[in-house]
C-alpha cells in the first residue's frame, strides 16, 4: 500500500464491483406479501401542497418552505434521501444572486450534510458578509467551524452568539466553550459552562443537552470519566434520539469497562452506522460477525455511491477488525474532513495500531499549533513515541 | 457537537422540535445489471429498484395503508410498465433500442426488498452500449444507479446521478494496447516497490561469489556467474508467475496483509542468508519458494490499477513481462558493478555483508510495521 489515498481509492473500486452485483431474485408465494412499508417516504398532504406550490412557482420562499419540510422529515423520520430532495430543489437557486438567505442556509446545511464543509462554510462567509446579524447562519456556521477544528473562527462566530443571545443564552455560552476548549482552554470552558447564564438563561432541552454534551466532552478530556458519563446521561435523558451523545456515553462507558451497559446502550431499533460499528466492536462471536457484516455491507455501499461520509466509521470498524492499514487510511481521510474529539482520538489509536510515526508526527504538530488536549490522545502519543 | 447544532438551529429558525441526526441507512440507490453477450446481440438488462423511490413517480399504495404488497405491485404492472420505460433509454452504436419487461420479482438489498424488473433491449445496430434517463432520480439529488455490466469475462461499473444520468460503455481496449500498458505497469510497480527491489537485490549479491571452507571467494568466470544469476531469478519468476495467476484469475484469493508480512520476512531471510556462506545452498530453493509469496504481492498492485475493458490476457501477460523487464534492468545495472567488485576484499568482506545486513534489517524494519 503506497498512502491513504490509493488504499480508499482501491477500496471504493473493489466495493462498486461488489455492491453492484446481483443479489437473488424471488417472487413471492402469497399476494398479501408486505413488499415495503413506504408511509414514511411517500409525500403526505402537508409536503404534497408544497410540492404543487413550489413546481408552480420555485422561487425563494417556496423553495425555502419546501427544503425545510425535506429537512425536517429526513431528521424526524431519519430518511437521508430527503435531504437529497432538499438539495434538488436548492441547488438550483442557492447560487444565484437573488437567493435569499434562508435558500442560502438551508443549502449551507445540505452542504454539511454531506461533509461538503469547505462548500457550507463558502456559502456561510457570503451570507453573513451580506447580513451580519444573521444568528441562525453565525450559529450554522460555528457550527461548520467547530468540526472543521478551525477553533478561532469558531470562538469568534459563538462570541457574537453568546453576547446577542438569540435563541438563548445556553447555546451561545455552550458554542463558546466549546471553541475555547479547542484551543486547550480546557479549565476556562468548563467554569463558561458552569456559569449561571450558561445554565439557567433557557430552558430548551436541546440546548441544555448540547451545553451537557459538551461538558461532558470537556470532563472526558481532563481525566474525570465519571464526571463526563453523568453529564452524557443527563444530556441523553433530554434528547433520547441523538444518536451523537449515545455513541460517546457508549464510548465512555466502555473506556471506563462498563461493556456490559455500552453494549446495552447501543441496543436499539434501526441503529445509525455509528451506533453499530461499535455495537460491532464491543460484540463477540456470532453476533459480532454479524453486525460487522452489517456494517462493512453499509460501508460498501456508500464508497460504491462516492459518498465521503462516514470515514470515522470506517475507521473504528477497521480498528475493530484489527485491519490497520485500513482503519490508518479511513482515518486520516476523515481527520482531513472533521477534527471533533472523536476524529482525534481515532487518528491517535489508528496510527499507534499501524506503527506509523509519521501520522503519529502529523497529529502531535497539528495538537501543538492549536492548542488542543485531549488526556486519552496525549497517552496515545506518549506511547506511540516511546514503543 | 455537529450533530446536535443543526437541529438546534432548526428549533431557533422554524421551532420544529427534536430532531434526528444520524440515519439507520445510506441514502436512495438502485442497481442496474447488464449482460452485454455480444456486440449485436440484445442487451440483457435487471433493474432492482427501492419501492421508497418509485412510488414518487407510480401510485402502488391502493389502500392507503402505507404497506406495498406483492398484490398492489401485480395490479399496477400497467403503470409500472410506462413509468419503467419512460425513465430508462438504452443505445447501442448510437441508435436506440426497443426496451421489452420480461418480469418483475423482489431482491433483498440492504435489509430491504427492492423490485427486480428483467427487461431486454432489442437493438438494430451493433456497436457500444450506453443507457440513461431520469431512472427515478429526478427530485433527489442524493439518489444513485449503480451500474455493473458483463462484457466477456470482463466486468465493468459505473455509478449514474441525476447530474451524470449517463452510462457508455468503455471501447474495449486493443490486446496490444493492453499489452504495451500493463507492460508499462509491471515495470513501474517494480520501480516504486522498495520491497521488491530489495528482494531482488539480496539474490544478486551473492551470485558473483562461490564459498569455499565457509567463506566467499570471488566467482572464477562471467559464465558461471550469468548462469547463477539466471537459475536464480528464472526460478523466482517462475514461482511468482504462478501466483500471480492464480490471483489474477481468482482461483486463490489471499488477504492482503499476511503477504505484505510474508514478503517483508523473505527480505529479512534472505538477508540473513547472505551472511552465512555454508547456507548459499538455500538460495535457489528460497527464490522459488518466496517468489510465491511476491506473486501475490504483485497481484494485490495489479489489482490497484484501473483495468476495465481489458481483456486477462493482455493484462496479466504485459504486467508480467513489465516486472520481468524491470528485474532485468536492476540486473543489468547492478550486476557488471558487482562482478567487477567480485575479488577485491572489501566486496566479500563488506560489501555482500554490509549490504545483506541493511537489506535484511529493512526487511525487519518492514516485518514490524506490518504485523
Amino acid at each position: 500500500m503506497r498512502g491513504p489515498a490509493r488504499l480508499m481509492a482501491v477500496l471504493a473500486v473493489a466495493a462498486a464491483t461488489g455492491v453492484a452485483a446481483a443479489a437473488d431474485r424471488f417472487v413471492p408465494m402469497d399476494a398479501g406479501f408486505v413488499v415495503a412499508n413506504v408511509r414514511q417516504s411517500q409525500p403526505d398532504e402537508r409536503l404534497h401542497e408544497l410540492l404543487l406550490a413550489w413546481r408552480a412557482n420555485p422561487g425563494n420562499g417556496e423553495s425555502a418552505a419546501l427544503a425545510t419540510a425535506y429537512i425536517d422529515r429526513a431528521r424526524t423520520l431519519r430518511e437521508p434521501a430527503f435531504f437529497g430532495r432538499a438539495e434538488a430543489v436548492l441547488a438550483p437557486l442557492a447560487q444565484k444572486p437573488e437567493a435569499s438567505a434562508p435558500v442560502r442556509r438551508l443549502y449551507a446545511e445540505v452542504l454539511q450534510y454531506r461533509h461538503d464543509f469547505n462548500g457550507a462554510e463558502k456559502l456561510l462567509d457570503a451570507l453573513l458578509r451580506d447580513a451580519p446579524h444573521d444568528s441562525d447562519a453565525r450559529l450554522l456556521r460555528a457550527s461548520v467551524r467547530l468540526v472543521r477544528g478551525e477553533f478561532a473562527g469558531a470562538r469568534a462566530d459563538c462570541a457574537q452568539l453568546a453576547v446577542a443571545a438569540r435563541g438563548g443564552a445556553t447555546l451561545g455560552f455552550a458554542c463558546l466553550a466549546e471553541a475555547f476548549a479547542g484551543s486547550g482552554d480546557l479549565a476556562r470552558s468548563l467554569a463558561l459552562l458552569n456559569s449561571e447564564p450558561a445554565r439557567h438563561a433557557d430552558a430548551d432541552p436541546l440546548a441544555r443537552a448540547y451545553l451537557l454534551a459538551t461538558r461532558a466532552e470537556l470532563r472526558e478530556r481532563s481525566r474525570d470519566p465519571n464526571g463526563a458519563i453523568l453529564d452524557y446521561c443527563e444530556a441523553l435523558k433530554l434528547a433520547p434520539r441523538d444518536d451523537s451523545i449515545r455513541a460517546a456515553l457508549a464510548d465512555a462507558l466502555a473506556a471506563r469497562g462498563d461493556l456490559g451497559d455500552a453494549r446495552d446502550l447501543l441496543a436499539i431499533d434501526k441503529p445509525s452506522l455509528a451506533l453499530l460499528v461499535r455495537s460491532a466492536a464491543l460484540s463477540e462471536g456470532a453476533q459480532r460477525s454479524n453486525l460487522s457484516a452489517r456494517a462493512t455491507a453499509w460501508l460498501a455501499l456508500e464508497a460504491a455511491r462516492g459518498d465521503a461520509i462516514h470515514y470515522r466509521e470506517e475507521a473504528l470498524l477497521a480498528l475493530a477488525d484489527a485491519d490497520t492499514a485500513r482503519a490508518l487510511a479511513a482515518a486520516v481521510r476523515n481527520f482531513e474532513q472533521q477534527r471533533e474529539l472523536p476524529d482525534v482520538r481515532v487518528l491517535a489509536r489508528a496510527a499507534h495500531a499501524a506503527r506509523d510515526a509519521s501520522a503519529l508526527e502529523a497529529l502531535q504538530r497539528w495538537m501543538r499549533e492549536t492548542g488542543y488536549r485531549d488526556s486519552v490522545t496525549e497517552g496515545i502519543l506518549a506511547d506511540g513515541a516511546s514503543s | 457537537m455537529k450533530k446536535l447544532f443543526p437541529a438546534l438551529l432548526l428549533c431557533l429558525v422554524a421551532n420544529f422540535g427534536v430532531s434526528l441526526p444520524a440515519f439507520s441507512h445510506a441514502a436512495s440507490t438502485s442497481f442496474l445489471i447488464l449482460d452485454l453477450p455480444a456486440r449485436d446481440g440484445p442487451v440483457a438488462v435487471r433493474w432492482d429498484l427501492s419501492l421508497h423511490d418509485i412510488v414518487w413517480v407510480v401510485f402502488i399504495d391502493a389502500d392507503y395503508d402505507g404497506n406495498v404488497t406483492w398484490k398492489e405491485i401485480q395490479d399496477a404492472k400497467p403503470a409500472l410498465t410506462n413509468a419503467l420505460l419512460a425513465q430508462l433509454s438504452v443505445q447501442r452504436g448510437g441508435a436506440p433500442c426497443t426496451l421489452g419487461i420480461q418480469d418483475f420479482a423482489l431482491a433483498v438489498r440492504s435489509e430491504q426488498n427492492f423490485l427486480s424488473v428483467a427487461m431486454q433491449a432489442a437493438c438494430p445496430k451493433a456497436g457500444l452500449v450506453s443507457l440513461g434517463g431520469s431512472l427515478f432520480m429526478s427530485g433527489d439529488a442524493s439518489q444513485r444507479v449503480l451500474l455493473s455490466a458483463a462484457r466477456g469475462k470482463a466486468q465493468l461499473t459505473g455509478v449514474l446521478s441525476a447530474a451524470e444520468p449517463l452510462w457508455t460503455e468503455p471501447e474495449q481496449a486493443s490486446a496490444w494496447t493492453s499489452l504495451v500498458r500493463f507492460i508499462g505497469e509491471g515495470i513501474w510497480h517494480v520501480l516504486v516497490g522498495y520491497d521488491h527491489i530489495a528482494f531482488v537485490l539480496l539474490l544478486l549479491l551473492p551470485s558473483v561469489v562461490r564459498p569455499v571452507d565457509g567463506k566467499w571467494h570471488g566467482a572464477t568466470g562471467f559464465g558461471q556467474v550469468t548462469r547463477d544469476v539466471v537459475t536464480i531469478i528464472t526460478a523466482f519468476t517462475i514461482a511468482h508467475s504462478i501466483t500471480l495467476a492464480l490471483a489474477v484469475t481468482g482461483t486463490v484469493k489471499l488477504p492482503i496483509r499476511p503477504i505484505e508480512v510474508a514478503i517483508a520476512a523473505s527480505i529479512a531471510v534472505a538477508g540473513a542468508v547472505n551472511l552465512v556462506p555454508r547456507l548459499s545452498k538455500l538460495r535457489l530453493p528460497l527464490a522459488f519458494g518466496f517468489g510465491f509469496v511476491h506473486g501475490f504481492g504483485f497481484a494485490n498492485a495489479l489489482s490497484e490499477i484501473d483495468s476495465q475493458g481489458s481483456s486477462l490476457l493482455p493484462l496479466l501477460g504485459g504486467f508480467n513481462i513489465g516486472v520481468e523487464l524491470a528485474q532485468l534492468g536492476i540486473v543489468a545495472l547492478v550486476l557488471p558493478l558487482i562482478y567487477s567488485m567480485r575479488r577485491t576484499r572489501w566486496y566479500a568482506g563488506g560489501v555482500l555483508p554490509l549490504g545483506s545486513c541493511a537489506l535484511g534489517m529493512a526487511g525487519i524494519v518492514w516485518l514490524i510495521q506490518r504485523v
